[in-house]
């Protein structure tokens, strides 16, 4: 009998060794990624997978970008394929969209979106609508990415929003990530797209660490554009954002529920073409609207978003007027007093959402 | 209507033919009537001569087919009045400015130095978040401001701060413009460096690269038009030369005629762009010649050769009524000088490149341009010297 159970023992104390070794595994630490490497690693990967692809801009080469986006890319690619170009955006953006025309695919980096102004023929007249013009025949697949809104003490030629600008443009796509996943994905789906695309990064962000889920480990990671995210579920109110202010409206969001409110935060990560489905069906879920934008309140984003919801199915679910949360009518002041209340912070969102309310 | 079209862009399939390689429609009218004005005139033949005559090029027929190149070896001479050693080579070139004149200039340039050094330190301490060091070019300025009047109008890029500064601007007010508090005249609204003195008339700068290059012109083109007797001068970088705006401003300052001198502070670098990937050709100053305009290249470590060729043109400009005169000066920082690209740009929390070696640099640059210029002027001023130790100077500004 006992040799018998001892035969029985060790099969089982071997089989449950093995059961323990299984259950012992531990998940592995979240990984950290900063936007910044998480847009490098897009460029990085987008650069490898096609031949096609090139980068071209100010300082993007030997300085490794003038915020350090392109870190190492010329070191790994060479004069080729990333290219210091003189100074002028007209110039060089000009060139990206002939070699767009060409049959390449050109990442155009301008310093801040702020100089993009000075190539805007470019961008509008030449870019966007060429496709239209040329009845589908000239395709022009270029990617105008940069830093855009607010910085640090920048002042008024260094910090206007310019979502607004490029989102009026039928034939542009334009996105606006939040965080790193967003800004892999946007990106490299950005490139892959054979339309141009205004990819509008913020300098604030840059620096900033998020958790990047394993699926945004891909090399084929996509965040597919015109699809807007829910960073958070919530009942009450629905908060609709882009960009820096979606971690303000988290924040705000966070403050709020501990007063029993829940706000549902909606990235909107594509500004063109907008995802007015997802933010519909929000606010016929919450009868409340709030948007928060970096950029000046008129003919902005937000005012986009409301003229919309009136035009939909969503307004006759609305309780209340929906409320702008915009920067400040006024071009970006220097001095950090007037700049921190030149741009929305948390405790505009709660007021909004709390004047939204009725509370 | 006569077209013309420059060496290098045309292909002609035939090179048996030997005419020159200009198609044309040739149309007598009034375009090719010589007019009295020296820069329109154009050789009056009859037309049985076999001259070209075609409207907007005026030169000899070649039958032989040759393309003018870029000259990158031997290209614009540099003028100098004193040699490294701070010795006037060319006596006569001396300018004999009067004791007061060289020791205000000597001061300016002190007194920017030491106002650099600690708003620089300001900068990389926090206290303020953005600042650009003027090291090196103090010459540039200075110089050129002497040779101007007081109500001669500045138009700045970012980095002509000794103007100001010679014109007798308070450092409070540099101060109060770079910290954005309640003394700033701007109210706060500007980043720092970014100043600006209706009374002193030099307007405020403005960010973006070369936009107040056809400003300049068209400040330019006021005064000519309410005949103010005076003239505008417009600085610029190497690299912001590369703008379009700097295209349209110097074509137009040339056809509208204005009485405006270009001044292109040419530092190798544009961040870390240097200026072989920033142009091609003889650099800024071979510009000027093929947009009609008068162009010198000049050294502008020499205080007394920048303050001459300033002088130069204004003096010209202001004294011709009805056609002004452009001139565009190149001021070539002597071989070997940068801009530390640590300095420039100071934003955000972006490290710095690797492979500048700033520190190295820096105290070359404190060592040998900086004091360069100031040494030059200096030696040459042996009384001043005498008079008043450069230390002294520096513990004075430091003050």
């Amino acid at each position: 009998m006992a040799a018998v159970s001892g035969l029985v023992r060790r099969p089982l104390r071997e089989v449950s060794g093995l059961l323990k070794r299984r259950f012992h595994w531990t998940a592995p630490a979240a990984l950290q990624v900063t936007v910044r490497d998480a847009i490098n690693q897009g460029m990085d990967e987008e650069l490898e997978r096609d031949e096609k692809v090139f980068l071209l801009g100010e300082e993007v080469a030997q300085y490794d970008g003038a915020y350090k986006v392109s870190r190492g890319l010329w070191k790994k690619y060479g004069d080729k394929r990333i290219i210091d170009t003189p100074i002028s955006e007209m110039g060089f953006a000009g060139i990206a969209v002939g070699a767009a025309m060409a049959g390449l695919r050109p990442i155009c980096e301008f310093m801040t979106f702020n100089f993009s102004m000075q190539a805007i023929d470019q961008v509008i007249n030449s870019a966007a609508k060429t496709y239209y013009m040329s009845g589908g025949l000239q395709s022009v697949p270029i990617v105008f990415r940069g830093p855009n809104g607010a910085s640090a003490g920048v002042a008024a030629q260094h910090s206007q929003c310019f979502a607004a600008w490029y989102g009026h443009c039928p034939g542009l796509k334009v996105v606006s990530p939040w965080n790193s996943e967003d800004a892999k994905g946007l990106i490299k789906s950005a490139i892959r797209d054979n339309n141009p695309v205004v990819v509008l990064e913020n300098e604030l962000m840059y620096g900033v660490p998020f958790e990047f889920p394993p699926e945004a480990q891909s090399k084929d990671f996509l965040i597919p554009i015109g699809k807007a995210k829910i960073e958070r579920q919530g009942t009450h109110i629905t908060v609709v954002s882009h960009s820096r202010p979606v971690g303000h409206c988290l924040e705000a969001a966070a403050v709020l529920s501990k007063e029993g409110v829940e706000c549902e935060v909606i990235n909107m990560r594509t500004i063109r073409p907008m995802d007015m489905e997802t933010i519909e069906a929000s606010v016929m879920k919450t009868n409340h609207l709030v948007t928060v934008e970096g950029g000046w309140p008129q003919f902005g984003v937000g005012a986009e978003i409301c003229a919309r919801i009136m035009e939909g199915p969503a307004f006759n679910f609305l309780d209340a007027p929906a409320v702008r949360v915009t920067g400040a009518d006024v071009p970006m002041p220097y001095a950090k007093i007037l700049e921190d209340n030149s741009i929305p912070q948390v405790k505009d969102i709660i007021f909004a959402v709390k004047k939204t309310l009725n509370i | 209507m006569a077209v013309a079209i420059a060496a290098g862009r045309v292909w002609r399939p035939n090179r048996g033919l030997s005419q020159a390689a200009v198609l044309l429609l040739w149309r007598p009218g009034a375009r090719g009537l010589a007019r009295s004005h020296p820069h329109r005139q154009q050789q009056q033949f009859s037309s049985l001569d076999d001259k070209p005559q075609f409207p907007g090029a005026s030169a000899e027929f070649i039958d032989k087919l040759e393309f003018i190149q870029p000259n990158v070896i031997s290209g614009i001479p540099i003028y100098r009045v004193m040699d490294r050693q701070g010795q006037i080579i060319n006596p006569s070139e001396d300018p004999h400015l009067p004791k007061e004149k060289v020791l205000k200039l000597y001061k300016s340039m002190t007194l920017l130095n030491t106002m650099d050094r600690i708003l620089y330190e300001s900068q990389r301490q926090g206290r303020i978040s953005f600042y650009m060091t003027n090291y090196g070019e103090e010459g540039t300025h200075v110089g050129s401001a002497a040779a101007l009047d007081n109500t001669d109008l500045v138009f700045g890029q970012y980095r002509e701060a000794g103007v100001l500064m010679y014109r007798d601007y308070p450092l409070e007010l540099f101060m109060a413009q770079c910290y954005g508090n309640i003394s700033d005249l701007g109210k706060g609204r500007q980043m720092p460096v970014h100043y600006g003195c209706k009374e002193r008339h030099f307007v405020t700068i403005s960010s973006p690269l070369a936009t107040q290059i056809p400003q300049a012109v068209g400040a330019a083109y006021a005064a000519k038009r309410a005949n103010a007797n005076r003239v505008v001068i417009c600085y610029f970088g190497e690299g912001a030369a590369s703008e379009g705006d700097a295209h349209a401003g110097f074509n137009f300052a040339a056809t509208l005629e204005c009485p405006i001198i270009f001044f292109c502070r040419n530092n190798g670098y544009a961040i870390s762009t240097p200026t072989s990937e920033q142009y091609r050709g003889d650099g800024i100053a071979a510009r000027g010649p093929g947009y009609g305009i008068m162009s010198i290249r000049v050294d502008g470590n020499d205080v007394f050769a920048v303050t001459a060729a300033t002088g130069g043109p204004k003096a010209r400009a202001s004294s011709l009524s009805t056609t002004g005169a452009c001139g565009i000066m190149m001021p070539l920082h002597a071989v070997g000088l940068w801009h530390l690209v640590s300095h420039q740009h100071e934003l955000s929390t972006a490290p710095k490149p690797k492979g500048t070696t700033k520190p190295i640099l820096e105290s070359y640059l404190n060592s040998l341009f900086l004091g360069h210029s100031r040494y030059q002027l200096c030696i040459h001023q042996d009384a001043v010297r005498r008079e008043k130790p450069q230390s002294n100077l520096n513990r004075e500004s430091l003050i």
